[in-house]
């Protein structure tokens, strides 16, 4: 039931004020929309790292998405819903962006496959490193509960996939990243 | 793993760039749109443009971080507690001619004009059509979860209602006898209830068996047979059942609440009106079971309080009127917009004497209440009211249910924002009597009211950080404002700022407890290496509400009875008993423990804490970013008391303790009500599923062309080289095991692993996907139960 929603975490701000950074944010104060972001912005890169494997990747699409945000601000329908908002924006950047290294890889693929290797640019993460052997679904789904701190039904509406299925991607995403961790963790 | 538990491990191996800071996004939206130029230091506010509206909006938010640094965290600096000298108002309010004050009786006319006057100047938000309709003949069974969760969502973002009921009593002393409370299982006479997406399973227990028992539960309900099978579907083939929401046993009988959405088709488009409701089975027999009684009304089930006398009272919150008012019109006399209420099957409309107006409401919300005589032999409706309500609280009592709703609005003259609770109070005792109404103006009592007490015919009302008496005509008679609170002001350094770095300490929200007469302002802090904390800041006594004391508000020990409150808006907080709460305190490749924490007012512990603040930023010779740290002088708190701890190995480690595998704890979600993992001195905490399957290697171009729905029956796993290969699933098969806990007043230790039998499942989704639902004790046995079936174990 809805009594227990959970406050997310982080260096929150009061719901008052909030509310009316937001109001300011929709008037285009960029000052009050830096405050909003400023709560959120280290989930919103490291979930974009999490899933992108690059630190300017992350970075790019985080900007990207803040920039979106307050473009599209008159969209907002409740200041609550900030948070979850600008994660659907990144959700969907770091999707496409995701499209575009498939195809790339693809191409490169096609002309050269003898010299395709795994991208691996943070080599001593062993949690990134793990994270690259979940699919792109459980992987989004794993970091928006690990990382972001999103529970099943959250992510479902940010990602818009089932809640079931968020929830199953959660588990398998799990299960696999501890065997992945335990499997590095013998080769060290 | 704890949701967010990833953060750190990422934010101390990676450094978040510098172009990602706030100031730097400010600055990259300035030079990427056309924008005000606004200027935030700490407490001070620039603003160059001249939106009266929302310069104001801006400074008093600025000002409110300064005035109260330690309500909206935004950086640690050298901390200390600051007092504030404490105001106290008494502002009593006019009842208006109908001695409702606020609160008018309405016709299905006025309440039409209300709906659709409400409409303008505000956001319409319409669920697309066919959202929540899935078809049964796909793999969703879980038709009426999915709807309720995106309904939930909807409610959060739409942001219309954010209704908390306190009924539930986080103080011992307001705790009802379990049997009295929507359950997921319940356990009576050696049946069991389960609740589960869509229905209730019943079992027989007997000696460790769980046998089914052979009734399709709602099947044969006015709901089903009736409604169901006039549902208009937007499209062929779709199915809607209803979301259960719990279960209570009476006896040799059971009573089912649950939740739909019934469409209807209004001029072309689709109404889709909440409903809630309940039916009673007879399971006496069981192999005859029952249908005694149903009762369906409008709006999402928010409350349902049944007292030892047998007096049931529900309360929906009904949110489609205002688009049944616009689809409709109201020109053939039908009130549509306010749906007919179903008893055993027989429709009638609520009353227009029973409907009222909230004079301050703008929302489209009704309020819509029903009481129940919940006789032995014969149930029966007694009353009905609609209320044109919001509410952020539901305070019960078996007495009353008393309603705040809450509005704002702006002060052009006094420049700032003004606050107005309004407090409605029925009568449930024997029926429904809208008793009293009253406004309360000018507190900070501010979006919610997080706990709620009652003691010598005085109601207090506590919100964050704000606490008001009202007497039994809901007039004020107290107020009191929070003025200790840990100070973030000095020192601030935001680019030194790392949330959740040792030795750091966050608070993460308010929370205040109230106990009687006496109000806990607290702090919920996080300690990256200790995990979370509720420290009590401040404790006040409202005995005399005109005149309250604030109690030692000095630095030492405070004698506080632990905090509750605030513990149900955490995920790892699980309510074990009326004693005792659960915390699974784990943390990315830390130990993880499973701590029991008494609520007991005598086993608060006294500490020390000792605060830190960054002190210089350096960089080691790895290139890893450390933080020389200054300890600031300790002071004195009381803190909830942990009574005993099991350790449970390092969360995905290979080093777990107590057993070679360690325990995997399944992913419980925060929505649920989990009331139900303990019994009689047992937890019940689900584990991950034990999987098997044979497999079968494919070509990653077969893999990768698949289509979306057999992805379950597929996957890719890592081969001893390191390359990558592809797989189809065969013969999956899974356990669903749960890791079974004994504990008492000040001890905890594990019992066991206990599995059930083994499934078998067409792909991998399946297998993974399932929700845990509690566990019940019946005959010397403890049955475990998931959606999957149950496990039981022989306990001593």
């Amino acid at each position: 039931m809805k009594a227990y929603h959970t406050e997310r975490g982080g260096a929150v701000l009061d719901k008052k004020l909030r509310a009316e950074l937001a109001a300011a944010a929709k008037a285009g104060d960029t000052a009050a929309f830096a405050r909003l972001y400023e709560q959120i912005n280290k989930k919103l890169y490291y979930w974009a790292l999490a899933n992108l494997g690059s630190a300017d990747d992350a970075a790019d699409s985080v900007q990207d998405a803040a920039l979106k945000a307050y473009s599209s601000i008159s969209e907002l329908r409740s200041p609550k819903a900030f948070e979850s908002w600008i994660f659907r924006i990144l959700v969907n950047i770091v999707r496409a962006k995701q499209k575009d290294h498939a195809a790339e890889r693809e191409n490169r693929s096609a002309a050269a496959p003898a010299e395709v290797t795994a991208e691996l640019p943070f080599g001593k993460v062993e949690l990134i490193q793990g994270l690259t052997k979940l699919s792109a679904e459980e992987r989004q789904c794993l970091t928006l509960y690990g990382v972001a701190g999103y529970n099943s039904a959250e992510i479902a509406a940010i990602t818009g996939l089932k809640a079931s299925t968020v929830r199953s991607h959660i588990s398998r995403g799990r299960a696999k990243l501890r065997k992945e961790l335990k499997g590095s963790k013998e080769v060290t | 793993m704890r949701k967010g538990s990833m953060l750190k491990e990422l934010e101390n191996s990676c450094p978040m760039p510098d172009r990602l800071s706030a100031e730097s996004i400010k600055q990259h939206l300035e030079r990427n749109t056309g924008v005000i130029r606004t200027v935030y230091s700490a407490g001070e506010v620039k603003l160059n443009d001249p939106r009266k509206g929302l310069v104001k909006s801006a400074a008093l938010a600025a000002a409110f971080l300064a005035a109260v640094a330690g309500l909206a965290v935004s950086r640690l600096g050298t901390p200390d507690i600051k007092t504030e000298k404490t105001a106290t108002k008494n502002k009593p309010a006019v009842a208006d001619s109908t001695g409702l004050t606020g609160l008018h009786g309405a016709s299905y006319e006025s309440l039409y004009n209300y709906l659709t006057d409400s409409i303008k100047g505000t956001d319409t938000f319409v669920l697309p059509d066919n959202t929540y309709v899935y078809n049964l003949l796909g793999d969703d069974a879980e038709t009426s979860r999915e709807m309720r969760n995106y309904f939930e969502a909807i409610c959060r973002y739409d942001g219309e209602s954010e209704l908390i009921p306190v009924t539930e009593g986080y103080s011992r002393r307001r705790t009802r006898s379990e049997h009295n409370r929507l359950g997921l299982v319940k356990q009576e006479n050696g049946k069991a209830y389960c609740t589960e997406s869509c229905g209730v399973t019943g079992y027989i227990l007997n000696e460790g068996e769980a046998e089914r028992i052979p009734f399709d539960f709602l099947s044969d309900t006015f709901l089903m047979t009736e409604l169901a099978e006039n549902w208009e579907y937007p499209k062929e083939g779709t199915y809607l059942r209803p979301m259960v929401v719990g279960v209570v046993t009476l006896g040799d009988s059971v009573a089912i609440a649950y939740d739909f959405h019934l469409p209807e088709v209004i001029n072309e488009k689709i109404a889709l009106h909440e409903y809630c409701g309940f039916c009673v089975y007879d399971v006496s027999d069981t192999e005859n079971v029952k249908l005694m009684y149903e009762y369906e009304q409008p709006g999402l089930m928010e409350e349902f309080y049944l007292t030892d006398e047998g007096r049931l009272t529900i309360v929906g919150e009904y949110g489609e009127g205002r688009n049944a008012a616009r689809y409709a019109g109201y020109t053939s006399g039908q009130p549509k917009f306010l749906p007919e209420v179903y008893e055993n099957g027989k429709g009638s409309a609520i009353g227009e004497d029973s409907i009222y107006i909230a004079n301050k409401a703008k929302s489209n919300i009704i309020t819509v209440m029903s009481s129940f005589d919940m006789g032995d032999t014969e149930i029966k409706n007694t009353d009905v009211i609609a209320m044109t309500l919001a509410p952020t609280a539901i305070m019960a009592t078996d007495e009353h249910m008393t309603f705040a709703s809450f509005y704002s609005r702006w002060n052009d003259e006094k420049n700032e924002e003004e606050f107005t609770q309004h407090l409605i109070s029925v009568d449930t005792a024997e029926g429904l009597k809208v008793a009293q109404a009253n406004y309360v103006e000018g507190t900070d009592l501010a979006y919610r009211v997080q706990d709620f007490s009652e003691e010598n015919g005085i109601r207090y009302l506590a919100s964050d950080y704000t606490v008001i008496a009202v007497d039994d005509e809901l007039n004020m008679v107290g107020e009191y404002n929070r003025s200790v609170f840990y100070d973030y002001s000095k020192d601030i350094d935001k680019d030194n700022m790392v949330i959740g770095d040792d030795p750091n300490e966050i608070v993460f929200s308010n929370i205040i407890v109230m106990d009687g007469s006496t109000a806990y302002f607290c702090d919920s802090t996080h300690y990256s290496t200790n995990g979370e904390n509720i420290m009590v800041r401040e404790i006040v006594d409202m005995s005399e509400p005109a005149s309250p004391k604030a109690r030692d508000v000095s630095l030492s020990p405070w004698s506080a009875p632990a905090v509750t409150g605030g513990y149900l808006w955490y995920d790892n907080y699980f309510r074990t008993d009326d004693d005792t709460l659960l915390h699974i305190d784990e943390t990315y490749m830390q130990e993880t423990k499973l701590q029991l924490i008494s609520i007991d007012p005598d086993k608060s512990e006294e500490a020390t804490a000792r605060y830190y603040y960054a002190d210089e930023v350096k960089t080691d010779e790895k290139g890893t970013t450390c933080y020389e740290t200054h300890a600031n002088e300790e002071y004195k708190v009381r803190m909830a008391g942990v009574t005993a701890e099991v350790g449970m190995g390092t969360m995905l480690s290979d080093d777990p303790v107590p057993s070679e595998e360690g325990y995997s704890l399944v992913h419980i979600d925060s929505c649920r009500n989990l009331w139900d993992i303990s019994s009689n001195g047992y937890i019940f905490l689900p584990l991950t599923p034990e999987i098997q399957a044979d497999k079968q290697e494919i070509t990653e171009k077969e893999y990768t062309s698949l289509p979306l729905k057999d992805l379950g029956k597929f996957g890719s796993e890592e081969d001893e080289n390191g390359d990558t290969r592809y797989y189809r699933y065969e013969n999956i098969t899974a356990e669903y095991p749960y890791l079974l806990l004994r504990y008492s007043e000040d001890s905890m230790e594990i019992v066991g692993k206990v599995c059930g039998r083994s499934y078998e499942f067409e792909n991998m989704d399946d297998a993974y996907s399932f929700e845990p639902i509690g566990c019940v004790i019946y005959g010397g046995c403890i049955y475990g139960f998931t959606e999957r079936g149950c496990a039981a174990t022989r306990i001593e």
